[in-house]
């Protein structure tokens, strides 16, 4: 196949997929909600579309995955105001970028649980220093310790489930053009 | 060449022994945070922003039980009890800010983040006006 023809196809293969993903961390989101009507702190959640970021950075790469947070900030803006697209926004920044630097620096040796946990509490942290700034408030930050025990039990709830389901995840990297 | 970038990850193990260590690591140290809250002193003084701008600031140790709201805002409702203040009511749609509940102790505070309010607790004062 003439490498134009591969480039185009494989471009196409990124495209829906990152939609499809998109798509899916939505559902994943609307899920969340449904499951946790009662919110019990601030910035206490489960992050299950966090599972559908974590996929995309890892076996996609940045560009997909910055694509993703952007998206959903989008979604979030349109669904839920400015000031929870702000959070969705440095949350998902944090997180994405905490844990690309982990892949990084860690040359295969932090295990994925690791930097889904990591993950998880910088995007609470991401959000906290936000939440921080919108107030002014440098109390806001007394939340952190909740934040880090929620965050490591999102990061091992998602890193789990991640594993749990990536058998299934493989399957679609049949599609991409060889 | 595909060119994702996606080479220069390099694939790490699921799980490893040492991920426990870790984990129990960050665990104490959220516990160990939170004890450190807990010892905080009770606070003096309770100061109550919307916008970055203070509206009222409150001598928590002299202040009578009351609910009241800011005027011009009528969205929240504080309540003032034994020395403690919360958020009462308000307009957001998430409520957390009314969850938190009832504060005392320096440096906790409680927020409502679409309403863009603050009660701040601190322990001396810096204030000018107090309103018992």
């Amino acid at each position: 196949m003439p490498d134009s023809q591969y480039r185009r196809r494989e471009l196409t293969y990124k495209i829906v997929l990152t939609a499809i993903l998109f798509a899916l961390a939505i559902v994943l989101s609307m899920v969340e909600n449904i499951i946790t009507p009662a919110q019990l702190f601030a910035g206490v959640k489960l992050g299950l579309s966090n599972i559908v970021t974590m996929y995309c950075l890892f076996f996609m790469g940045v560009k997909p995955t910055a694509a993703l947070v952007i998206l959903k900030a989008f979604f979030t803006l349109l669904t839920r105001g400015l000031i929870a697209s702000m959070l969705a926004l440095t949350g998902g920044a944090f997180s994405v970028l905490i844990m690309l630097l982990l892949l990084w620096l860690g040359r295969g040796k932090i295990s994925y649980l690791i930097i889904s946990v990591a993950g998880a509490v910088a995007h609470n942290t991401g959000q906290l220093i936000l939440a921080s700034w919108l107030t002014k408030s440098l109390y806001t930050l007394y939340y952190f310790p909740i934040l880090l025990l929620s965050g490591v039990g999102a990061g091992v709830v998602t890193g789990i489930t991640l594993r749990a389901v990536m058998p299934a995840i493989k399957r679609v990297s049949e599609y991409r053009p060889k | 060449m595909s060119g994702t970038g996606q080479e220069v990850l390099a694939s790490p193990r699921f799980f490893k022994k040492s991920d426990i260590i870790i984990i129990l690591l960050i665990i104490s140290a959220a516990i160990g945070f939170l004890l450190w809250q807990r010892a905080m002193p009770t606070a003096t003084t309770a100061t109550i922003s919307i916008d970055s701008a203070v509206q009222r600031t409150i001598d928590l140790s002299t202040a009578k039980d009351e609910i009241f709201k800011i005027d011009g805002h009528d969205n929240i409702t504080f309540e003032i009890k034994d020395g403690a203040i919360r958020i009462m009511e308000s307009d957001c749609h998430d409520r957390i800010c009314i969850r938190a509940g009832f504060i005392s102790k320096k440096g906790q505070s409680a927020v409502c983040l679409p309403n863009r309010t603050v009660v701040e607790l601190s322990g001396d004062g810096d204030i000018d006006v107090v309103i018992a």
